[in-house]
């Protein structure tokens, strides 16, 4: 009896945990940073997120429509590398050169990337969802930009709600920060080859904003030794670099407006001020980042 | 017995979460239509009078989708949109309307929150210890 008791406590208690990346936070803890909250809200669950590896290609593609391959990550043998955080933070890193090439339309590139991402799946045991079917797939479609966006778009999407079920979140948070590290690097590296392109200048001070979502997301985890040491250090260090770009608000209501075409716009309207130097400073800081992530994990 | 208890433990909380899984994959994702997810998952498993919320980042220029939704034994969820600084841009007030679509004016996070309403009647009462799926997706347009 007692142990039938304790069973469904138990069950109670991890079937509820099962699906949380995040420890139960009070909602004022959130405060320290931007967030002001009701002091009498409840105990809560808090959850950040960042935008996809695709849509900032998608954005990046828009403002800068040539495509390098020596912006790519080099082709590696995945199997000399022996621990699943390293393993993650590479599908990371690969999964955003992949929607670079294939929304370039780079068949050689994306086959390549696309065999690298499935290769990685095997060793996550997550080759029920990338298998041989979605290559296939992926190949009869080169040619349709749209439709190949919507598969891996999906496929990126049942990864990390699989590793999520499995309790993998530290995995799935080192894919979500290796996409957003090699976003930035191909965007600094773009920006460097158009100095004068203010949209990509912009896009990179907008990052500003997803790196303070993605310090909170990752702050949560403690990852191995040669993670932390080479790949998280650095992200957080990254903080005083965006600092330097401030945010200045244009208006002091925020507003809720219809555009033409039927869109409700929300939000503050605001600027982020930045120089050149700002931007150089974190072009340097991510390719010492790769630069690391190559000789120190890899 | 600890290792039969801890298997039985484990088990049942995979069971749980692939369920979960499952059930997003069924029943919400469809509610994006044409947007496409951005590969972020945002499911927990909630009870009536239960408050969920996650703060994402959106890009100024994108046009994006939220979805919420959950197990129909929890009911009409409440479904608001804010800014860090609390400004409400969006109630659906419990009502049926489970997405909202919308653009930034500058790229900028915003506070997403469900809240599962709580059980009013004596036979409601008896499902308070009920466990739901509910999930949020975002999705943008291509």
């Amino acid at each position: 009896m007692k142990i039938n008791n304790l069973l469904i406590i138990f069950s109670v208690f991890f079937g509820l945990a099962c699906c949380n990346n995040k420890s139960e936070t009070p909602i004022e803890t959130f405060s320290k940073e931007s967030i002001e909250v009701k002091k009498s809200e409840k105990m809560e669950a808090v959850y950040y997120s960042i935008p996809s590896p695709m849509e900032t290609t998608i954005i990046l593609k828009k403002n800068y429509p040539k495509f390098s391959s020596d912006f790519l990550f080099p082709d590696i043998d995945i199997h000399k590398i022996h621990d699943n955080q390293t393993i993650a933070l590479v599908l990371g890193l690969i999964s955003t050169d992949l929607n670079y090439a294939m929304l370039s339309e780079k068949r050689l590139e994306t086959n390549r990337l696309i065999n690298q991402v499935i290769e990685i799946a095997q060793i996550l045991h997550l080759d029920g969802i990338v298998n041989a079917s979605i290559k296939e797939r992926v190949e009869k479609n080169l040619n349709n930009k749209d439709s190949m966006q919507i598969i891996i778009g999906n496929t990126f999407w049942e990864i990390e709600n699989k590793l999520k079920a499995d309790h993998k979140e530290k995995l799935s948070a080192l894919i979500v920060a290796g996409g957003w590290a090699e976003g930035l690097y191909l965007a600094c590296n773009m920006s460097n080859l158009d100095s004068k392109n203010k949209p990509l200048q912009k896009m990179i001070a907008d990052q500003k904003i997803v790196h303070e979502n993605l310090i909170e997301l990752i702050s949560d985890f403690t990852f191995d030794e040669i993670i932390e040491e080479n790949f998280i250090t650095h992200i957080i260090k990254m903080k005083e670099i965006f600092g330097n770009i401030k945010k200045i608000e244009i208006e002091k209501n925020p507003s809720i407006e219809k555009e033409n075409f039927d869109e409700i716009v929300i939000g503050n309207y605001f600027n982020l001020k930045f120089e050149k130097e700002d931007i150089n400073e974190i072009y340097q800081s991510i390719n010492n980042l790769r630069q690391t992530i190559l000789t120190q994990l890899l | 017995m600890k290792y039969l208890l801890s298997f039985t433990l484990l088990v049942f909380s995979f069971s749980l979460s692939a369920q979960c899984r499952g059930f997003v994959k069924e029943n919400c994702k469809g509610a994006l239509g044409k947007y496409v997810p951005t590969g972020e998952t945002n499911n927990v498993e909630l009870s009536p009078g239960d408050r969920y919320q996650f703060i994402s980042t959106f890009y100024e220029g994108q046009s994006y989708r939220i979805v919420a939704c959950a197990d129909s034994s929890l009911g009409n969820l409440q479904f608001t949109i804010r800014n860090s600084k609390r400004h409400l841009y969006y109630d659906n007030h419990g009502d049926e309307n489970r997405s909202f679509d919308f653009r930034v004016a500058a790229t900028q996070q915003l506070v997403v929150s469900i809240i599962v309403p709580e059980k009013e009647t004596e036979s409601d009462s008896k499902k308070k210890g009920i466990e739901g799926c509910v999930s949020a997706l975002i999705g943008f347009k291509l």
